[in-house]
Order: structure tokens, then sequence, then C-alpha cells
């Protein structure tokens, strides 16, 4: 069990930090005894902030790492080679999304407690791991100590990945798991893991939380990897506030959450336990979605019997995201249906339309089934057929700029590149960026700091002369920062969906070669962005004041909680 | 009193050969009927040792608290974690108890200190 743990907080000096005082919570945290040393690091995402890092590690030796900072998956790629390098494993390591889930998302009044609260769930989480040297398998394990030989993984995987050994216990066929948690979620006795996913470390996680100190129901939610979380992110990126005692825990489907960490949850006073999972049938690991209800269901019964709520375990269905889909033209399909024979997900629709007073066939997609993977298109030879986010034209003007150098500019473009407080200024010689962007026929070139804050917006439109037509940002995190941005350039009074991303942070920072050729390829990035320009690029951002499904969905959750009280199991 | 199965929520461990109460039982009282579903055989046998309760993934099955101690209103029911047990005593009255019971999984449990 490691003993000491060490907490890496990161000092992004934005400016809403003025909201969360990591010196004060530094000096918080160093009171606990179960944290040895806490150190607050200026940009862990910068190469001096990494390198900070891995001297941290390399003279700590600590045998467990909680990182507090923003961007929580693509800090952790950045971070694993240190941590690797000192030895350790990265799943000794556990980065807390402080920016997103306290800065972005937390209305409540106690920042400095929350945010400690949730520093205090990942070292848990930290101290009940096993060292990293048992964590190389990349399978589910089977603790055969603990086994009985119910089989009840054997016949609940979806992937079929179990059989028996010669001794009657379950084995796992390597090439065959996805470590999807299924097995995880349904094992009576608690004894299969997943690399990252063992139920003790969940489950110490989720009895650390106190709440920030306030009346609000505390409020556990279970979060899947593939689908809800990213799309709880998004939300965030978004503005939505979440209730104030919302905890969050990933797993990698809800057929992993077992029934023992709801139980746990409920037991150590958490006044709700949420299981936001994809809706009815689309899961997509396979039936992860109904096995979870299922036992959910059962566990709901028993409550029931027990003389408790309910309604305080409950299973929320996320609609699926909206893909962009396949654009077909029907001037050029010939009704060949080649289309129809290539789909993997029998998402081609065969229909008969009038074009110029002539019936015709053409191919129409199902919108529920199709993926937007885009094999039809490839695959059309009439050229019919086009994924809406990357047309042919697209690529190939893309692919254009990437090679010539040269790009047809519109003559109204803009481009906007995010500096980060000086941090990419030292890699990246931003003037002679400028330079070449204007060569090459862009209208304005604007350096700005901190382009996911606001006020760099506002600053931004006081800046531009014209209002362009067409835009490209070059910034850092696309995903996460990258809708927040849309949100943004739309309150400032931009049309978010004529502008293009380009990851700079990515592309150079964490590039370990040859920094100047990064910064020109960089560059080249820049103008493919703006030549690959998509249609639209899809993006629904809600109106102002207007309520989205989740914040809908949440807010009456909470509030049933609310009218419960607190949990009656509470000490 | 014997342990009494929930027929809508047992599935047999998924009609396998030897459902886990089976192998839990102490007096290998526990089969599976025809049905497929967990069966008490010798209901009179059965000294409450709630094994089988314990065990059962699917919490389904009940036990009613001896009649010497309460009556058949009164229930015991255990909501198992990973590293202890809340148990929730209901008697003859409705009157509802709760307690909790640690078990030997050993997990580093929070204490706060740094207020």
């Amino acid at each position: 069990m490691p003993n000491s743990v060490d907490v890496v907080l990161c000092h992004c000096q934005e400016d809403s930090s003025v909201r969360l005082d990591l010196e004060r919570l530094a000096e918080k945290l160093s009171k606990n005894k179960k944290i040895s040393r806490v150190y607050v690091v200026e940009h862990l995402c910068s190469m001096a902030g990494t390198k900070k890092f891995a001297e941290i590690v390399q003279n700590d030796q600590p045998s467990g790492l909680v990182v507090g900072a923003c961007a929580a998956e693509t800090l952790h790629q950045r971070l694993s080679p240190c941590i690797r390098k000192a030895g350790l494993g990265e799943q000794t390591c556990a980065t807390v999304p402080l920016r997103e889930l306290i800065l972005w998302s937390y209305r409540g009044e106690n920042v400095l407690q929350a945010a400690r609260d949730l520093i205090k769930m990942a070292v848990s989480k930290i101290r009940n791991g096993v060292d990293s040297a048992s964590r190389t398998a990349r399978s589910a394990m089977i603790n055969y100590l603990k086994c009985d030989k119910c089989k009840r993984c054997m016949e609940e995987c979806p992937t079929g990945a179990y059989s028996l050994n010669s001794e009657g216990y379950p084995q796992v066929n390597q090439d065959l798991c996805q470590c999807c948690g299924i097995c995880v979620g349904g094992c009576p006795i608690q004894c299969i893991s997943l690399p990252d996913l063992r139920i003790e470390e969940l489950s110490s996680e989720i009895r650390a939380t106190k709440g920030d100190g306030s009346e609000e129901p505390i409020v556990m939610t279970f979060c899947c990897e593939p689908l809800t979380y990213p799309a709880l992110m998004k939300e965030i990126g978004l503005g939505t506030s979440l209730p104030p005692n919302m905890r969050i825990i990933r797993v990698p489907c809800m057929g992993a959450v077992n029934a023992a960490l709801i139980n746990d949850a409920l037991a150590s006073g958490v006044d709700g336990v949420l299981l936001l999972g994809c809706e009815h049938g689309s899961c997509q690991i396979r039936q992860g979605d109904i096995l979870a209800k299922q036992r959910l269901e059962n566990l709901r019964e028993t409550l029931t019997r027990m003389m408790f709520e309910n309604e305080r375990a409950q299973y929320l269905g996320w609609p699926e995201e909206k893909r962009p889909g396949i654009f077909v033209d029907p001037e050029l399909c010939n009704g060949c249906l080649t289309c129809r024979q290539v789909c993997p997900f029998d998402a081609v629709v065969p229909s008969k339309i009038l074009i110029k007073g002539k019936e015709r066939l053409v191919s129409e997609r199902d919108p529920q089934a199709c993926r937007s993977c885009g094999i039809c298109a490839a695959n059309c030879p009439s050229g019919a057929c086009q994924p809406s986010h990357f047309s042919d034209v697209q690529l190939l003007n893309a692919m254009d700029a990437l090679c010539s150098n040269t790009v047809k500019t519109s003559g109204s473009d803009t481009a906007v590149l995010c500096n980060c407080s000086g941090k990419l200024e030292q890699y990246l010689d931003f003037e002679q960026l400028e330079e070449s962007l204007y060569r090459c026929g862009f209208n304005q070139v604007l350096v700005e700091d901190r382009l996911c804050s606001e006020h760099a917006w506002q600053d931004v439109r006081k800046r531009l002369s014209t209002y362009p037509a067409h835009g490209v940002i070059a910034a850092c995190a696309k995903d996460l920062f990258g809708i927040r941005m849309q949100k943004h350039q739309k309150n400032v009074g931009l049309e978010p969906d004529q502008w293009s991303f380009v990851d700079l942070w990515e592309k150079t920072m964490i590039c370990p070669y040859d920094r100047s050729a990064a910064a020109e390829l960089c560059f080249q990035d820049v103008l493919a962005a703006l030549a690959g320009l998509p249609r639209t690029n899809g993006s629904q951002l809600p109106e102002d004041g207007e309520e989205t499904l989740f914040q809908q969905q949440i807010g009456l959750y909470a509030k049933t909680i609310r009218s419960l009280g607190p949990n009656p199991l509470k000490q | 009193m014997a342990p009494k199965v929930l027929l809508n929520k047992c599935d047999g461990c998924k009609a396998e050969k030897e459902p886990l109460c089976e192998q839990i039982c102490p007096g290998d009282l526990m089969t599976l009927g025809t049905n497929g579903k967990a069966i008490c055989r010798d209901p009179r046998d059965c000294w409450d040792c709630m094994s089988c309760i314990k065990i059962c993934p699917q919490g389904a099955i009940e036990t009613r608290v001896p009649y010497q101690i309460g009556y058949h209103e009164a229930k015991l029911i255990p909501m198992m974690g990973t590293n202890r047990i809340t148990w929730t005593c209901i008697d003859i009255e409705g009157n509802v108890e709760r307690f909790v019971v640690k078990n030997h999984n050993e997990v580093d449990d929070d204490n706060d200190d740094d207020d």
C-alpha cells in the first residue's frame, strides 16, 4: 500500500484562479497525515513545468502522486513519461481536473473545501492501489484466492473472453478482453479487477468524500468513459454548473459498477448515487447498460425491503451525440447501392425520389444506424456520398496546403493564435509565424493570451478590424477547450461554425524533436485547417438561458435527493 | 426459519450447475429447483446463518427472523459493501435499526485529521 503520496498542484495564473487560493489549499493539504509533500508548480503543461515535475518525482520517489490541474487526460499523457522514467507505474498517478470541476462548474460557497475534497478522494484512491509491478497485464485479472468458480463473468462477458482452466477456474483470453469491466461489475465476491480499475480503489475513493461542508446533498455520479464522461466535460466546457457536491467517478462502462460500490456509497452517507450511462441499447461495449439497469433494479428492490428510499440510486440514460452524418448528393447518385453492400452498420436505405420529373432510386441513410465512418464514401463510384465533415474537396485542399505552403484565402480570413500566458513564446517564434501567415493572404493574425477565458475573446473582438468570414484558432486541448471557445465566440458575436481549430500546443510542445520544424508544421496545419473548413461543423450550441437536457435531468434528480433529506445511514 | 427465494429476482446464477448459495451453505441445504431457481430443500434444518443471503449477487434471498425472537413480519437484511456490511433490522412493529459491521478486507479508512 503506497504510504507516501505527493500532491502537485498546477498554478495556471488564469483569471479565475482568484477564486481558488492554491497556496492556502496547499497549506491545508500539507497538514493531512496521508499526504507527505505538497508542491505548487507553475504551468505543468509547459516544458519547464514538466521538468520540475520530473525532478520532484526523481528526488522524492513517492509511492503515489496526485496532480491537480486542468485537462486531466491530456496532461496525464504528458506526465506519464516522467512517472515511468522514475520507475513508477502510470496507475500510481491520478490527475484531478481541478479547473473543470472547480473553476468552471462549481458555484457553491466553499471553493477551498470542495477542491480539498476532490484531492483527498484521489489521495485515498492512490493509497489503496497496489504497486505498479502487478499492473502490467492488459486484461482483466482474477484473484484466484477469492474466486469461487461461480462463472458469472463467463456468462456476462460480451466478447466471450472467458474460458475455464483445468481446475474449473475462469481464465481471460488477453486478445479478446476489451477491458470493459462488465465482469468486475458482476462479480459477487469482487475478485476481478482491471489494470486501471480496482474495486478497493474506487470504494476508498467513494468513502473519502466528505462534501464541501455545506448542506447540499452529496451525489456520487458514475460516468462511462466512451460516452458520458466526455459529454459531461463538454457540458462543463459550455459553462454548465454542477450541483456543488456532485462527485464524478470514471468507469469504462456502466456495467463495471459493482453493486458493492453503490452499497458502500450509501452506507458511508452519500445522499444519492447516479449511474450516468447511455440510453437503452446504445452501449458501445454491448449490453453494459442493460446489465447495469438489471443489477440496479435488484438493488433497489432490496433497498425498499430495507425501508430505505430507493430513489437515491438511479440510472440516467444519456442520449448519444448526434453524428454529422453522410451527405448523399441526389444529383450524382446513380442508385447502384454499392454503399449498401459495404456498410458495416446496415444504415443504407434505398429510396425513390423525383428528380426533374423522373423517379429515380437513390441511397439514403438511416440517421440512427449511420456512424459516419465514411466507408461508403470511399467505395462510392460516382462520388455522391460524402462525409459531412471531410468531403473529398476539403481533404484535397488540406493536403494541397500541407504540401505546397499556398492556400487560396478569401482575403478576409483571420487566424487567432493562443500564446497561453507566454508559455508558447519560449518555443515558437510567433513573429515569424505571423509573418508567414500574412504572406499567405491572411487578413489578420492575432496573438492572444488564454483563449480559454472569455475576456480574451472580448479583446479579440475589439482588435478585429473587419468582421471575418472564416477563421482559424490555434490553441490547445481541442476536445475540451474547442467547445468552450465556441461558446465564448458566440458570446462576443462571432460565428463559431465558420472557424476551425488547430492543436498548436500538442503539435509543438509535446513534440520531443526539432521544435522549429514542429512550428513550421504547425503553420501548415493552420493553412490546412483553413482550406479544409467544414461546411458546418454541426455544433449545436444551446441558446443563452436555454436549459440543456443535462441540466434538466440532473436538476430533477438533485431536487428528488434534496426532498428526501440527508441519508439515514450517515453517521 | 427457512430462507425464502424471491423467484422474480433469482436467476439461478445464470443456470450454472452449482449456484453460489449452494456452494456457500454450510448445511448443504440450497439447491437448484426444476424451474432453474434456487430452493431450500429442507427448511427445518436451516439454522439462519445468513450466508446465502449475503452471497447472493441478485439479492434474491430473504430470511425472516426466527419465531422465538421476532415474528413473521420481522426482517434482517444485509447490504454488502466492499469492506463492511450494513444490517437493517426491522421488528414486528416496523421499527428500523441499522448497524454496520466491518469485514476482513483490508482497506485504509479515512479519518479526517487535517481540519
